[in-house]
Formats: structure tokens, sequence, C-alpha cells
């Protein structure tokens, strides 16, 4: 009897000293989180929808899974699109044209590794969301002009549209660049790319009825339909099939459901002592504005072996060396691996490169041109960061449990390509 | 009852005497060296944490003074939020008060974490050193 009295004590003096924080700060950093979230740009995910035609987007899905737009016939934008890997690959660096299966079963049977990792489709097309491409190559400006490398010839005026007109004029990535026969199109100069785009749609008249139900939708002529009706319902397609869902974190801000502890911590660190949310901000965990983070450089680079210049790129302004798009945040925990050149697998370790950029510093291997460059992005990651916030172990578990809150579904399944 | 009987009933009753001073003389440090090292890393790890939340606190401060835009502002807002971690670090103070840690031993703690990290003559300069 005395025995049984003395173990409960010991287990109330155990509970005592194990007990986590009171209830009372747990709401407060209920309502703190909720407040912050709405400060810094969250709204319901319907206010991002645009109005989408569903028949357009239907034969849009139809063109997404077709390999038809493909010189060689064998991609489609599923093939690096894919429903498993949260519409990206799975892969570093997509493979494009003569690449097979998916996975790292494509790595394995070869194919054309491009530059970038491929991004996920969340939210693209949305409202506010028109800066496209990881060093935003495609962009919507103030003034309603689209910039693009189409110049002042854009098809559209939808900067997804424009997005979606080029991946297939994209060397390497839907075009098989070894092929004699579309040699041509390597200069990707705008006469040849718009003689290519001409190909795909007798193509696609040819061999399938998707250009007669684009006519009959759009009521035109069938010679009418060219290459920006197909780039327009393709946008359609994921503009409503990958906007944004009600996650658990909308429905916790919004809907007054609950989060679980580590949740509720992660989140207060995302809008707090992370600093998260000063750039990964607004509804789509993204401020769409361009900023360096020193993780390392996979595989041969925009810019020739082991250098990728980003924003550079498009912008010609050395100050935007090495700067790349904010990644929004939706469905993060699903799209593996990370960063513009996919070098980081897990997402623990894309966290950590945040405000460490030399915990997996190795210098086995590295040139001094390597190291050249890591120090440079160190410097402008450093201006973005005043004072990183170094987070413990636990503290990255939490953030890691906060980000899976941003996990949404989408409309439809997205089929395999052959 | 033999006197010997008794002898050795009153050396058990001394030996229990002894024993018992003993374990309350030496209870009392145990007790408070136990619950420190249970709440050591915690407490480090919210000290550095609460450290660092002020100090990035201040300088998004300054930054706001020195050249306000609305990024600035959402820097110190971000930073606002990030003191909670000082209000963690003060919840574990009074928990380890309230289990019944004294003041001494709770500055122990948080001395011993600045010194941990003094490992050379210039960090204990700095440690302790006034700045104004
Ligand atoms: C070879 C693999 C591959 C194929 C095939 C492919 N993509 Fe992509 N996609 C990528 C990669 C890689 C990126 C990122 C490229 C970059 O930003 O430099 C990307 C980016 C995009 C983006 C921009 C997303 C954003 O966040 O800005 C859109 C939109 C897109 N792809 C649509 C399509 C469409 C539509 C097709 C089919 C016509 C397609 N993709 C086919 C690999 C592929
Ligand atoms: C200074 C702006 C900035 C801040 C602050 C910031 N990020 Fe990022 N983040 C970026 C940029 C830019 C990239 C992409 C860089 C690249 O790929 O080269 C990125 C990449 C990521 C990625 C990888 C996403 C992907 O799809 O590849 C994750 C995850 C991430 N950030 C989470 C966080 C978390 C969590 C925090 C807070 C601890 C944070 N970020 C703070 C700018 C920022």
């Amino acid at each position: 009897m005395n025995f049984g009295i003395d173990r409960l004590a010991a287990a109330v003096t155990i509970v005592l000293l194990a007990a986590p924080n009171t209830s009372a700060t747990e709401t407060l950093r209920e309502r703190m989180l909720r407040s912050y979230a709405l400060d810094f740009g969250l709204v319901p995910a319907e206010e991002t929808w645009r109005d989408v035609d569903p028949v357009l987007a239907a034969i849009g899905k139809e063109l997404f899974e077709s390999t038809l737009l493909s010189s060689n016939v064998d991609t489609a934008c599923a093939s690096c699109h894919l429903d498993r890997f949260g519409s990206a690959d799975g892969l570093p660096v997509a493979i494009g044209v003569e690449g097979r299966s998916f996975g790292a079963e494509r790595v394995r049977l070869g194919g054309d590794p491009q530059p970038r990792n491929t991004l996920p489709l969340w939210g693209r097309g949305g409202k506010g969301f028109d800066t496209l491409f990881w060093d935003g190559r495609v962009e919507k400006l103030q003034s309603g002009e689209i910039q693009s490398q189409y110049g002042a010839a854009a098809p559209d005026d939808d900067p997804l549209t424009v997005a979606a007109h080029l991946p297939p004029l994209q060397l390497g990535e839907m075009v098989f660049d070894r092929d004699s026969r579309f040699a041509q199109y390597e200069q990707e100069s705008t006469s040849a790319a718009a003689a290519y785009a001409d190909t795909i749609v007798s193509r696609l008249r040819e061999r399938s009825d998707l250009i007669a139900q684009l006519a009959t939708r759009s009521e035109q002529a069938e010679t009418d339909i060219d290459y920006t009706d197909v780039a327009a319902a393709l946008a359609s397609f994921i503009a409503r099939n990958f906007r944004l869902g009600t996650s658990r974190f909308h429905a916790f801000v919004f809907h007054a459901a609950p989060l679980t502890s580590e949740e509720l911590r992660g989140g207060v660190l995302f809008y707090g002592k992370g600093q998260c949310a000063l750039c990964h901000s607004g509804p789509y965990f993204s401020d769409l504005d361009f900023h360096t983070i020193a993780f390392p450089q996979f595989g041969f680079g925009a810019n020739g072996f082991g250098v990728d210049y980003g924003r550079y790129n498009v912008t010609q302004n050395p100050d935007d060396l090495f700067a790349f798009r904010t990644p929004p945040l939706i469905n993060v925990t699903r799209t593996a691996p990370y960063s513009h050149s996919g070098s980081v697998a897990k997402l623990r370790d894309a966290i950590v490169y945040h405000f460490d950029p030399l915990a997996f510093f190795s210098n086995d291997g590295s040139t001094a041109d390597d190291r050249e460059q890591l120090a440079r992005r160190i410097g402008l990651w450093a201006r973005d960061y005043p004072v990183a916030a170094t987070l413990s172990e636990r503290e990255i578990d939490d953030l890691v449990a906060f980000l899976g809150t941003l996990e949404t579904e989408s409309l439809e399944k997205v089929a395999d390509p052959q | 009852m033999s006197s010997v009987y008794k002898r050795i009933n009153v050396l058990l009753f001394l030996c229990g005497l002894t024993l018992g001073l003993m374990i309350a003389w030496l209870g009392q440090p145990v007790f408070q060296w136990g619950v420190q090292s249970l709440f050591r890393k915690q407490f480090y790890e919210l000290t550095a944490s609460c450290d660092a939340a002020m100090r990035t606190h201040l300088i998004a401060k300054n930054r706001l003074d020195l050249e306000p835009s609305e990024t600035a502002v959402r820097a110190v807002r971000s930073a606002e939020l990030g003191l909670l971690a000082c209000q963690d670090y003060d919840l574990l103070r009074k928990r380890l008060i309230r289990i019944g840690l004294d003041e001494n031993a709770l500055s122990e703690l948080t001395l011993s974490f600045a010194e941990a990290r003094a490992s050379d003559l210039q960090l204990v300069v700095e440690t302790h050193e006034f700045r104004y």
C-alpha cells in the first residue's frame, strides 16, 4: 500500500518536472501565429483562385499528359511534373528528351540533364503569382507588361501562358537537340521557335483531336488554332488543377482548426525567430523576389560547369548574381530534392543551409574556383541575414512539422506518361 | 534486557542519526545538482536562443531607424515574435524555482553557460567587459 503511494508520488513528480509550458502560453502562441500569418499575407485559399474555364482546363490536361508536344514524341509535361513527386520529378536536375521512366530510374536510363531542379506547379496561375521560373525569366511587371525572352512580342498577357509556351521550346527539355531535323531550333531564335510550335500544332492536329476540341471551345476555325492556344489550355489546366487547397495551416488560421504543439512551435519559429517569412511570405509562401542562399551548386549549372548566375541571366545586372526566386513552400515536404540545382536531399538540410551555410562544407575535391564562388554567395547571403537565427535540432524538427501543414491536394490525378 | 543489547541500540541510534544528518546535509546539494544536470541542456539552449533573439531585434530596429521600409518593418515584427524565446527562458527559470532550485544554483547555471563558451581570454574579456 505504502509502495503504491510512493509510486504515485514519484509519477506525479516526474510529470511535473517534465510538463511542457502551461496552456496559457499555448493560446498566446496560437493567437500570435494566426495574426502573423495574416500580417505576412496569408489569405484563404479560394481568394488566390482565378476564373478558369473547366472545359479548356480538361483539354489542357490531355495536352499536359501528351508526348506529342516533344520533338521526338517521348516527353510530356507530365514526364517531369509528376503527381508522386508533388508535381516535380524527384530528381536533382530535370532529365529532358530521351529520358525514360521516372525518378531515379530516369537518371539511370539516360537522357538530357537540365541545369535546374524541376519546379512544382502549386499555386502557379493563381492571383499575384506573376513571376515564373527560378530566375524569374517570365514576369508580369507592375505596368501589366510581360517580360520574357519573347521581348515585346510576348505571345500572351498571362505570364503562366507565356511560361507554358516555353518548355517545348527550351532546348533539351522537350526539343531533342541532337536531332538534325530540329537543329535549327538550337538558336532558340523566335522565328525558329515559331516554326517549331507550328510543327507541334500540325502534329497534334494529325494525331489527336485536341486541336479540334480547342477550335470548338474557342469557336475558331481549326486552322486558326496556334501554339498560343495550346499554351493557354496548358495554363488553364495548371491554374485549376494545382490551385491552392485549404491546407491544415489555412484551416488553423481561418477555421480555428488545431495544430499539434510541434507544428505550433514551428509556425512561431517560421514567422519569428527563424525569420523565414521575411522571404517566404504571402499566400504562396514566397515574396516572388530574388535572394541568395548559399546552397551547394550541383551539376553543370546554367552558366557552365558548376556555375549558375540565376537572376543575373535575366537582368544582366551584377547585383543579381547568384540570386534565385524564393521558392513557394506549398507541398514542399513532397518535392525533394531542394534548391535550384536540387543539391540538397533533405528538407532539414535545406533549412540548415539558411543559417549555417558551411555546416556540410567539405574541402575534398573543391577547387579554388568553387570556394571563391561559395565565399561570394555567402557574402550575398549575409546581407539578407544580418543575424542568422541559429536553430537547434529540435527547432528544425518543429519547422519541418510546420512545413508539413502546408500540404494540399490537386484536383485530379495526372496520368504517368507511357 | 542485557546492557550489551542496550549499547548496540544506542549505537544504532547514533548511526541512524549521523546517516540522517549526512543525507540532509548532502541531499540538498545533490538535489540541486540533479536538477541542474537534468535541465542544463535546455537551459543553455534557451539562454542562447533568447540572447540571439535580442540581438536580432536590436539590429532589426537599427535598420528600421536608418532606412525605414516595408521590409524593415516586417523584420522588426518578425524579431518581436522571435522574442518569445525569452518568454520560454523566463518560464523555464520560474519552473526551476518552483521545483526547488535555489537562486545560487540558478546563477551558477547562467555563469557556467557563459564560461562554457569562454575558452580563451578574449572571450572571457568580452563576457565581462562593461559596454556603454
Ligand atoms: C525535362 C523536364 C520538364 C518537362 C518535360 C517540363 N518541365 Fe516544366 N519545368 C521543368 C524545370 C527544370 C523547371 C524549372 C526551370 C527553371 O526555372 O529554370 C520547370 C518549370 C516550369 C514552370 C514554372 C513554374 C514556376 O514555379 O515558375 C511551369 C509553369 C512549367 N514548368 C510548366 C511545364 C509545362 C506546361 C510543360 C509541358 C509543356 C513542362 N513544364 C514540361 C522541367 C520540365
Ligand atoms: C533571405 C530570404 C530567405 C529567408 C529569410 C528564408 N529563405 Fe528559404 N529560400 C530562399 C531562397 C532564395 C531559396 C532558394 C535558393 C536557391 O535554390 O538557390 C530558399 C529555399 C528554401 C527551401 C527549399 C525549397 C525548394 O523547393 O527547393 C526551403 C525548404 C526553405 N527555403 C525554407 C526556409 C525556412 C524554413 C526558412 C526560415 C528558417 C527560410 N527558408 C528563410 C530565401 C529565403
